[in-house]
């Protein structure tokens, strides 16, 4: 291979066709089809790195020349390559990673994101084989050893993982991603140990919705439930709909209903048993529509998180004037899909506080 | 969430006089489903579906920026309906063709105007694409790594009538028709960035050249991003593909 040119090759069948923004089965359908639609995909992938490609489909196989004009070839490929996995463009991102690692077998950056690629794609082994090669290079940081940790801990090796979690923070201490993943692990077993290392991952990485969680599950392990709710509640506003931010409201109504529960036992509640009859007499008019709508505007405005433990009226609806708390508006839609929809799950229990309102408010009726 | 995408729905918000409001849903046939405010559900509701929650910030973004044209006069939010007596007169038209003359009549009948308002619904719903994949293609590099990914799946999912076993399910014209307003889909995308690989299916079967024509359409008429203009540019598209006689325009008034 020359030296300012980077080449590989694909067999068509291992080439993953979903990444390709035309229909598989038309490609499957049409062999010319297939060709030209790969030979333009590649010839997309290459185009911004100028220089000139050359790519010949035949006998089954794509094979790609890359020829670099005055730039350095293996930095500008490389650069493409973590541009295509940044966008999740995974399978053209894989050879042009071991096309680098072919020329030059220690190449860290690109020994690193191919690891982290196998270790997100599930191909375990291949992954922590790569981060080891990377390792053992001697030159590599806390990313290194916290990408071969995660890879580990992924594949089940979870005391490896711990011992290579503890090597990326001792060699960085800062290293916020390396700090969440091995607080990750340690609070399987000792919530306690893990907190400041979430605590101090989340001052490194403000912006991560997995340190924030992370962190608030320890504060819930501890108890420390008023700590929690506001971490929790900055975890879902990092990135609202993310899975994390539908598990961070899961366990914020959790903590509501324990706040709200604290001070009545097993017992109903008295406030949410008022504000549940108070519910009833409002959507008592017998309008299933009006019922509906009110009961989706509340549970639309819950979504962003209400705070059913402050007695303060701070909340308003279009669909019904007045003021309301946060526990009148969750009443008001734990009441309405019980009228519309007694199927629908309302994401708390007031079951027992329907249930005692549901008895006062027919014998205010007889 | 992505500054431009909450910047975008608190204009939907400004503009409209409704707050917009996500939800995260699984069952969903498209990327993302829309339920626009009324006085009765004061909301806009954009359901995303869970499969595609890693480009919410994207889609979110496209639903609020279409919802800017849409609503662009709120006092005069247009929509179309089918005209049944033209409508009628199409469905007759496929009917003594391959392949629903080979069905029953009761099912033939039925399929085929499934297509109708197939095309219709996307002849009102992509030219606004277009403008709005392009609106947010310039506005929002933050966003070109969620808008390049659902864009291959959405090219993805439009290119596949064209395999043999979609077409021969369809009569001629259905076919046709959709595969143009297709390819002016993956024109446009290809225009913004330069890619080529999306258009070599149309190219294969000539349907580029009633894309190009469709695209420019778009360009000269749909520019201004108002719900006239989106009007002007849905019959321009319609009187170019025979489509026109087969819809009339509602307006209603959805002030809050």
């Amino acid at each position: 291979m020359k030296s300012d040119q980077i080449s590989f090759e694909i067999a068509l069948e291992d080439f993953d066709l979903s990444r390709l923004p035309v229909d598989e089965a038309l490609l499957r359908a049409d062999k010319e089809l297939l060709a030209s639609t790969v030979r333009a995909y590649y010839e997309d992938c290459f185009r911004e790195l100028g220089g000139s490609t050359a790519i010949a489909v035949a006998n089954g196989k794509v094979s790609v020349t890359w020829i670099g004009g005055d730039s350095n070839p293996v930095n500008a490929v490389l650069d493409h390559a973590i541009g295509l996995l940044n966008q999740g463009e995974f399978t053209a991102a894989e050879p042009l990673l071991r096309s680098i690692i072919a020329r030059e077998a220690r190449n860290g950056a690109a020994l690193y994101n191919l690891g982290m690629m196998l270790s997100d794609t599930g191909r375990f082994d291949e992954a922590i084989d790569c981060l080891e090669d990377l390792v053992e290079t001697g030159e590599a940081g806390a990313n290194a050893w916290s990408a071969l940790g995660v890879a580990q801990k992924r594949k089940g090796l979870g005391d490896e993982a711990l011992e290579s979690l503890r090597r990326a923070v001792s060699l960085e201490p800062d290293n916020g991603y390396a700090l969440r993943n091995l607080a990750a692990i340690v609070a399987e077993n000792s919530p306690q140990e893990a907190l400041p290392l979430f605590a101090k991952a989340t001052e490194l990485l403000p912006n991560d919705p997995n340190s924030h969680l992370g962190l608030g599950q320890c504060l819930l392990a501890l108890n420390r439930n008023d700590l929690a709710d506001a971490v929790l509640k900055k975890a879902i506003e990092i990135d609202p709909y993310g899975a994390l931010a539908e598990r961070a409201r899961s366990l914020r109504t959790k903590l509501s209903e324990t706040f709200m529960r604290e001070d009545s036992g097993a017992s109903p509640h008295n406030d949410a048993v008022d504000a549940c009859l108070g519910a009833m007499r409002l959507l008592d008019a017998g309008d299933a529509e009006k019922t509906k709508t009110i009961a989706f505007e509340a549970a639309m405005l819950g979504r962003g998180g209400l705070d059913i433990n402050d007695p303060s009226s701070k909340y308003t609806l279009k669909s019904l004037s007045g003021q309301f708390t946060g526990l009148q508006l969750v009443a008001l839609m734990y009441v309405g899909f019980k009228q519309i929809a007694p199927e629908l799950d309302a994401g708390i229990d007031l079951s027992k506080e329907y249930e005692e309102a549901s008895k006062r408010f027919h014998r205010s009726e007889q | 969430m992505d500054p431009y995408t909450k910047n975008l729905m608190e204009e939907v918000h400004r503009t409209t006089g409704y707050p917009v409001s996500v939800e995260v849903s699984d069952g969903l046939s498209d990327h993302a489903r829309m339920v626009s405010a009324r006085p009765e559900a004061p909301v806009h509701l954009i359901e995303v579906n869970a499969d595609y929650r890693a480009q919410a910030d994207y889609i979110v973004a496209a639903q609020c920026a279409m919802m800017q044209v849409t609503w662009s006069d709120p006092s005069s939010v247009w929509g179309v309906s089918l005209q049944a007596e033209k409508a009628n007169h199409r469905l007759e038209k496929w009917s003594k063709a391959k392949p629903l003359k080979l069905l029953d009549p009761a099912k033939s009948a039925h399929i085929g105007s499934l297509y109708l308002r197939g095309l219709v619904n996307q002849l009102f719903s992509l030219p606004l694409e277009i403008v709005v994949t392009g609106r947010i293609f310039a506005e929002a590099p933050s966003l070109h790594g969620l808008q390049s990914s659902l864009q291959d799946a959405y090219l993805r999912r439009l290119s596949s009538i064209l395999a043999p076993s979609f077409r021969s399910t369809l009569p001629e014209e259905v076919f046709q028709t959709n595969v143009g307003m297709n390819a002016a889909m993956a024109m446009a995308w290809c225009r913004l960035t330069g890619q080529k690989a999306p258009v070599v299916p149309y190219e294969s079967i000539g349907a580029s050249k009633t894309g190009g024509r469709l695209l420019e359409l778009t360009e000269d008429l749909g520019g201004q991003g108002t719900s006239q203009s989106h009007v002007q540019t849905v019959d321009a598209w319609a009187q170019l593909l025979s489509l026109r006689s087969l819809y009339t325009w509602e307006s209603s008034d959805r002030r809050s």
